[in-house]
């Protein structure tokens, strides 16, 4: 059994996990539409950390110079220091793995480094992260597109389970940048309005910043909080940057982890739903395939934006609280279904009894994953 | 339990390529043309036009899976089969001619193309595009070629894909290392163990 033992979100709508729930049930975003943000020439709505606030906050909990880190550095610092004071593990025993989700960690630095050369690397941020928590083991970095925070977990999860480590601390970290809004842009797949998962209307994803942290613990008991049951990852073999037409990967990544369970327990399924049309399509083929379509299904993208290496961890992060508050939360920007499937996206928080939820996400290079959670006891 | 089915590698420094059993050269008269990746393609004589919208981290990946699945024809459209990667540098390389190419404002829009190569697990795409192998796949990266973790992490994997192709692409002063191991759970005849003392072994015969 693996156990969620704490967990942190640094994000424009908060600075610990728990505000950051409140305020996502409240209905909250932390997306904003600008023009001329980091110089871009047109409309990005995007949800963005405050500079100052991230500055402030970091010198009252971290007890160190802001100036001698990055943005990214600062966000993943803070929440892993958050998750480990809440946890009371060791973080100085070998017997204490450190992961780290990022897709393009400090990238920003391509652009004006005013750093050493080494922090372009994502294995630098992951190795400055253990350094500060005197952690003694070579941190292991997964970079799994938008997958990789889910990747992260169903890793750490493999490597207590074999016996290896007993508890694992699971970062990941992704900013905006230049680099990112350029890519996402040529791509066609940002929406100059907040983005509106599975909705008819939908234009596009926006992105947005966290840092968000879970800290797994190998546990014979069932856990106060959440516990991890299963994982799966698997690929597409379609295309490097177009979901499959059939949904296949995010299909048998589903079929692997709930072969045999009783669905019936499952409170919601909390997707990808970035709110392009082929990622929102795509998704509504597997849960039509899985034969969930009367389940609630919900997406996060509507309060965050597509945040990238840390999705998978940010998004476990609030559904776990939302379980254990009986709740399972709307979908923020969603009004009227626009996918082939008929599928059932939340448009008001509901209550629920049910024990377990499934987190499924897909990302480039044809990559899906699927997890299933259960609620602390 | 993890095995060896076999291995292939890429060493820039001598300019060889091969697999176990086999070592061909890249002479100065074939790299007049092309560069090394492509060099090799020609020689091998491979005919799969995306080869060449790759960036090179791909090109390595797709070139080292072709030696060593051409041996295992019965590895091809595995469901089961996965691939896991690692390397020091990410998508570093590829990244910078990116942000060189948005650095010029009227060029801040460029092909579509160009981005995706951008992330390092484009490099497992495309092999699980090109052999149909519809496991697992994962991209991690480590500061230095760590063979306890890839050991570590294969065979955990293994435990939910039949057979892993899994291995170490980087650049080291520009010059391409790269081993690919094909790993299986079921032991043959004269098959390894993939753990961290073989792994390691055949790493440092290649290219120490």
């Amino acid at each position: 059994m693996i156990n969620i033992l704490s967990d942190s979100l640094i994000t424009p709508l908060g600075f610990c996990s728990e505000e950051n729930y409140q305020n996502v049930k409240l209905g909250k975003t932390g997306i904003k539409t600008y023009s001329g943000i980091l110089g871009v020439d047109k409309q990005v709505s995007c949800s963005k950390i405050d500079d100052i606030l991230l500055d402030s906050e970091f010198e009252k909990q971290i007890n160190q110079n802001s100036v001698k880190y990055t943005r990214l550095e600062k966000a993943a610092l803070l929440s892993v220091k958050q998750a480990v004071d809440k946890s009371e593990i060791d973080v100085t025993s070998c017997r204490t793995a450190f992961f780290f989700s990022s897709t393009k960690g400090n990238v920003e630095l391509l652009e004006k480094n005013s750093f050493e050369e080494d922090r372009l690397y994502l294995w630098h941020t992951a190795k400055m992260i253990t350094d500060f928590f005197k952690n003694p083991n070579i941190p292991i970095v997964v970079s799994n597109a938008c997958i990789s925070g889910i990747c992260s977990i169903i890793s750490a999860s493999r490597a207590i389970e074999s016996g290896r480590f007993d508890n694992a601390v699971i970062v990941g970290a992704d900013l905006l940048s230049k680099f990112t809004i350029s890519g996402f842009s040529c791509l066609k797949a940002l929406s100059p309005e907040p983005c509106k998962p599975f909705d008819k209307d939908r234009k596009g994803l926006n992105l947005g910043e966290a840092a968000a942290t879970m800290i797994l613990s190998r546990g014979d008991v069932n856990s106060k909080y959440t516990s991890f049951l299963a994982g799966s990852i698997r690929n597409d073999a379609n295309h490097i940057s177009g979901p499959s037409r059939t949904a296949e990967g995010a299909y048998n990544a589903l079929t692997d982890i709930l072969t045999g369970f009783d669905t019936e327990q499952i409170a919601f399924v909390s997707t990808h739903g970035t709110a392009t049309f082929f990622n929102d399509e795509m998704e509504s083929i597997a849960i039509d395939r899985m034969k969930l379509n009367n389940k609630p299904i919900n997406a996060f993208k509507g309060y965050y934006g597509h945040t990238l290496g840390a999705a998978g961890i940010l998004e476990a992060v609030i559904a776990s609280h939302s379980i254990n508050d009986n709740t399972v939360l709307k979908t923020r920007g969603f009004e009227n279904l626009g996918v082939s499937r008929e599928i059932n996206p939340t448009r008001e928080n509901l209550v629920t009894d049910k024990p377990y939820f499934v987190k499924l996400i897909s990302g480039f290079g044809g990559t899906n994953a699927a997890a299933i959670f259960k609620k602390g006891e | 339990m993890a095995y060896i089915v076999d291995y292939s590698y890429i060493n820039q420094s001598n300019l060889s390529f091969g697999t176990s059993s086999f070592k061909s050269e890249i002479t100065e008269n074939d790299l007049v043309e092309n560069n090394f990746l492509t060099a090799i393609y020609r020689k091998q004589n491979y005919s799969y036009p995306k080869f060449f919208k790759m960036d090179n981290l791909s090109k390595i990946g797709f070139l080292n899976a072709e030696l060593l699945l051409s041996h295992f024809p019965e590895v091809e459209n595995r469901k089961n089969a996965g691939v896991i990667c690692f390397n020091r540098i990410s998508s570093l390389t590829t990244d910078k001619n990116f942000e060189n190419t948005i650095i010029d404002s009227n060029n801040y829009y460029p092909s579509p193309a160009l981005f995706v190569y951008t992330l390092p697990n484009i490099e497992t795409g495309e092999i699980c595009i090109r052999h149909k192998f519809m496991g697992e796949s994962s991209f991690y990266v480590t500061e230095h070629f760590n063979s306890k973790y890839i050991a570590d992490i294969v065979e955990d994997s293994l435990k939910f894909n039949d057979i892993i192709l899994s291995g170490w692409s980087d650049f080291v002063n520009s010059q391409i290392k790269s081993l690919m191991f094909l790993v299986s759970k079921d032991k043959s005849e004269d098959s390894e163990l993939f753990d961290s003392q073989n792994i390691e072994k055949i790493f440092k015969s290649l290219f120490l």
